[in-house]
């Protein structure tokens, strides 16, 4: 059966929303072949001509792979694949001719509708690929009509997904869910994320600072903790080279690096991908979860990279024990620094060890001098040129959490305080729609810990004394407005704040109960249940999906009875049926009036009182307009108030 | 493939002819997935493990729910025909060679639309209405004359995404008249006598000289000869009547054919000259071997002619 080209224009249209979200991240060279063959596929619906010839085929598909294979270097992993999905789909329209062809390009739109999942997952896209989905069993469906009629086909497809959703939703929760990767596909984990990095240059944590993507979200089991307090610790840095710092050697996995004490802290940490090991969490954690393991300077680090939203457990608290020396190793790594550069702060601090002797005063000092001088807190600190330090210290004076950190440390090690510096993040923001505290890209932030004899490490934040209001109530509190943090986030109309705040509570719970539904979260759910293993959620997945099957057939049975259980029908059929004992039976095909004319002749003495019923009968069942209940209800009582006379026919 | 398997394996229970109207209930509606829905179920799969392999929760989502729409498609293919009420309808006879239209009326009793029901191989009804009635001829070509019908019918529907078929099957008893095939090249119809009736009349010209009359007109009266000035009380019209054509008639008899030797050409050539003498009008009788049919005139009369040529000797219906 032939194409129509309404078929045709639906079914590129169908495609063309499929595709529209892929190609926000595809190369553009990809869309453009899209577009090309998608016109040249309508015009040759519209003109009637021929389809391309197959030499022609064949060579732009052997093209096509080529191309993909030159953009990527392989035909496999993700992004490849569903490039060469779309191409592939692209030349499949030059040689769609019948039904058939229309329907494996239909079956390659939902495999690109899974495909934009591996992109994205938010609850905005699943509305639009459901809308995109609809549109495509529309397609179907149209094409698969004989009298091609569009507004039918969106109906009942709507129709039929609505009524898909229940046995999918039972699939959704009781389908045993193992955990992936089944195979491992080449580039599927090589996908840049922002967050924060392994190595902290000048500029790198203010660049990081422009982002209102989340990093995690939390979850306090008792109540928020005060602002301040809440420093998230990420990769700590030890080893500069005069530029940026870095952790040369990674952490080894101890049981337990400190002694904790007070009051512990129980939350939850929903982290968002970032293709990196590190965890974060408040000082001081005292039990890492299976999967991961904390290092000698109190990094947790997960085993295997995070490549997808993960929710883990900790436990901290806010008191540490520290041992009375610092390691031999730790301390000549906390007080190196390289051999040359940066002179003037050298001479800085061989000043400030002159003048106070004491740790804990020359420390007060340095900190003072941050806070004194014309120094400035900015997300758009100068450039620095080679011996970086020196030149923010003496030159530019304005910088960012990680010059003053870098800059600290540096002047902390060269007066002989073992220092190191720590990145992650600090604050957040608290979401009092969902009690839960949203860290985001923007609350990235670096500072320093020194250790002290008798003491241990302690947290010093440079930046605190340069801008106490940035660690008190969060950046967008120490920024002056100027300052180019993008987006909602920082707008201080209420219930626009409101709305961006209600928006991440849906995502969150979108990602805590519908993403983040893999085994574990099944199994813990389930169990609640009373469903403990695959022979019982096996069982529950029939019985509930048989129900549900059962309960339409149900509904769509009622409804059809309903016809046959007109009363004014059946008091007819009741009639009928005692006529028929006395001789006049009512053949399938015969309407009232003929049967009226009959009885007439047969039996005349009954018709004098069966001729108005029936003639009745026949009003109220051929009218167009409807009756009104009461003369139904007269007419039933009529029919069945007649007596049938048993007599000798005439 | 399978498809032919689970036709044989569904016919094989089918009884003999069904008189009257079947009503297609759930044991005799049979359902398989069709080849597109065996690849949507082979697509689902490959999504499923893509799902897995990436513990991607809506790629879940999406695979279930097309599984689960493929579940509903099932229901609602079976649906389109549980319920549907199979009836013959009035055929009109043919002759042979020529392509039998039988009409079948599907009834929809209730109160959804049915749609693309597809009765025998690819006559298709595009839609049925609520509570209506809906004809469908189904072409099946004749070589013979006798009674023929359409033996086993095929109903079936793939709606409403080509995922599943379901199917019934049904034996209708409804059978089509066969007239022999005419001999058009036959020469003109000749004067025969008939023993022991005394009567002999000559072929002549068809129309009646004198006009004898109107009587009541009854259904197989030609229509040439209807008046509609005057109308008895139901608005019937009247039938004029001409003295000529009440008396004599032109018997067509088998002795005047036998020459011809083999049954089928005589029976042709009297079947030709049957529609000759129909189509002048003029009174005609028939005799076969067996069987007389006494002058007369007019559409009834002429399909009682050609039946008793079509079923000459051979009583049992065509089957196919």
């Amino acid at each position: 059966m032939a194409v129509s080209v309404t078929v045709i224009g639906w079914l590129l249209a169908t495609l063309s929303v499929v595709l529209l979200p892929h190609t926000l991240h595809l190369p553009v060279w990809i869309t453009a072949v899209w577009i090309a063959v998608a016109l040249w596929r309508y015009l040759i619906a519209r003109r009637r001509s021929g389809l391309p010839p197959a030499l022609v085929r064949f060579a732009l598909v052997l093209a096509a792979i080529t191309a993909v294979v030159a953009q990527y270097g392989t035909v496999l992993g993700r992004d490849a694949g569903v490039s060469l999905l779309i191409v592939m789909l692209a030349l499949k329209l030059l040689e769609v001719r019948q039904q058939r062809d229309i329907i494996i390009t239909l079956f390659l739109a939902y495999f690109l509708i899974l495909s934009q999942f591996l992109f994205e997952q938010s609850v905005l896209m699943l509305v639009y690929l459901a809308l995109a989905s609809w549109l495509v069993t529309s397609t179907w469906m149209l094409s698969q009509q004989s009298v091609v009629s569009s507004r039918r086909a969106l109906r009942q497809s709507a129709i039929l997904l609505l009524q898909s959703v229940p046995v999918m939703l039972v699939l959704f929760l009781l389908f045993p869910r193992i955990q992936g990767p089944l195979w491992k596909l080449p580039g599927d984990s090589e996908v840049s994320r922002t967050g924060i990095s392994d190595h902290m240059s000048p500029g790198s944590i203010s660049k990081l600072s422009q982002s209102n993507e989340v990093a995690f979200r939390v979850e306090f089991d008792q109540g928020t903790p005060d602002h301040a307090t809440l420093y998230w610790r990420g990769p700590v840095l030890w080893d500069f080279d005069g530029r940026s710092w870095r952790d040369r050697y990674r952490g080894q996995a101890v049981e337990h690096w400190v002694e904790t004490s007070g009051r512990p802290i129980t939350y939850q940490v929903i982290l968002e991908p970032h293709n990196r090991h590190w965890l974060f969490g408040l000082d001081y954690i005292i039990d890492p979860g299976i999967n991961m393991s904390i290092s000698g300077d109190g990094q947790l680090l997960a085993h295997t990279k995070i490549t997808k939203r993960i929710r883990y457990e900790l436990i901290s608290r806010p008191v540490a024990h520290w041992p009375a020396q610092l390691p031999a190793a730790q301390l000549q790594r906390a007080l190196k620094l390289p051999g040359y550069g940066n002179p003037r702060s050298r001479e800085l601090a061989e000043q400030l060890h002159r003048d106070y002797p004491d740790p804990q005063h020359r420390i007060r000092q340095l900190l003072q001098h941050f806070g004194q001088d014309p120094f400035t807190y900015t997300l758009t600190p100068p450039l620095l040129g080679r011996n970086s330090v020196d030149d923010f210290m003496f030159n530019t004076r304005r910088g960012f959490c990680e010059h003053y950190a870098s800059a600290f440390v540096f002047l902390m090690r060269a007066s002989g305080i073992p220092a190191r510096v720590v990145t992650g993040y600090q604050g957040g923001e608290y979401n009092q729609l969902g009690d839960y505290l949203i860290v985001r890209q923007s609350d990235a932030h670096a500072w320093t810990e020194v250790w002290l004899d008798q003491q241990g490490w302690v947290r010093i934040d440079p930046t605190a004394a340069i801008a106490p209001e940035r660690i008190e109530s969060g950046i967008e509190a120490a920024l002056p407005d100027a300052a180019p943090v993008s987006g909602l986030l920082r707008t201080d109309i209420g219930f626009l704040r409101d709305l961006v705040l209600a928006w991440d509570g849906i995502n969150n719970l979108w990602n805590l109960w519908v993403l983040s539904y893999g085994p574990d979260l099944q199994n813990k759910v389930l169990r609640q249940l009373g469903i403990i293993n695959w022979t019982q959620m096996a069982m529950w997945m029939t019985v509930l999906c048989s129900l549900i099957v059962f309960l339409y057939l149900f509904f769509w049975w009622k409804s059809e009875r309903e016809v046959i259980d007109d009363p004014v029908v059946k008091a007819y059929t009741r009639l009928c049926q005692r006529l028929a004992k006395l001789g006049i039976k009512r053949p399938l095909w015969e309407g009232p009036a003929n049967y009226a004319r009959r009885i007439q002749r047969q039996r005349p003495d009954l018709f004098a009182e069966l001729g108005p019923i029936l003639h009745d009968y026949q009003v109220l069942r051929y009218q167009t307009a409807d009756s009104d209940s009461s003369s139904r209800q007269d007419l039933i009582r009529r029919m069945r108030q007649t007596r049938l006379k048993r007599t000798t026919a005439v | 493939m399978l498809q032919q398997w689970a036709d044989r394996l569904s016919a094989r229970h089918l009884a003999a002819l069904e008189p009257g109207a079947v009503r297609l209930h759930r044991r005799r509606i049979y359902i398989l997935p069709t080849v597109h829905g065996l690849f949507f179920g082979l697509a689902l799969l490959v999504m499923l493990l893509s799902a897995i392999n990436y513990s991607n929760s809506l790629a879940f989502i999406l695979t279930f729910l097309l599984g689960s729409l493929f579940l509903l498609s099932l229901i609602k293919t079976h649906h389109n025909l549980l319920g549907l009420v199979l009836r013959c309808g009035p055929s009109r006879p043919v002759f042979a060679g020529q392509t039998a239209m039988f009409e079948i009326n599907l009834h929809n009793p209730g109160k959804r639309e049915r749609y693309d029901i597809i009765a025998g191989d690819d006559t298709v009804l595009p839609i049925l209405a609520a509570d209506s009635t809906g004809r469908v001829l189904l072409p099946v070509q004749t070589h013979q004359r006798g009674y023929i019908s359409p033996g086993r019918v095929r109903v079936s529907t793939a709606y409403p995404l080509s995922l599943t078929r379901a199917w019934s099957w049904w034996k209708p008893e409804c059978k089509v008249c066969v007239y022999p095939r005419p001999e058009t090249t036959a020469p003109p119809p000749v004067k025969s006598g008939l023993a022991g009736s005394g009567q002999t009349t000559a072929s002549r010209p068809a129309q009646g000289d004198e006009f004898a009359g109107l009587r009541e007109y009854t259904p197989g009266d030609p229509i040439s000869r209807l008046t509609w000035r005057r109308q008895n009380a139901q608005g019937m019209p009247s039938l004029k009547q001409f003295h000529d054509q009440v008396d004599s008639g032109l018997w067509l008899t088998w002795e005047s054919v036998s020459h011809l030797g083999d049954t089928e050409r005589c029976l042709s050539r009297l079947c030709q000259w049957v529609l000759e003498c129909d189509a002048r009008n003029e009174r005609y009788g028939l005799v076969l071997p067996g069987e007389q049919i006494e002058p007369a005139s007019g559409s009834e009369h002429r399909h009682q002619c050609l039946q008793a040529l079509a079923l000459y000797r051979s009583p049992q219906a065509q089957r196919n």
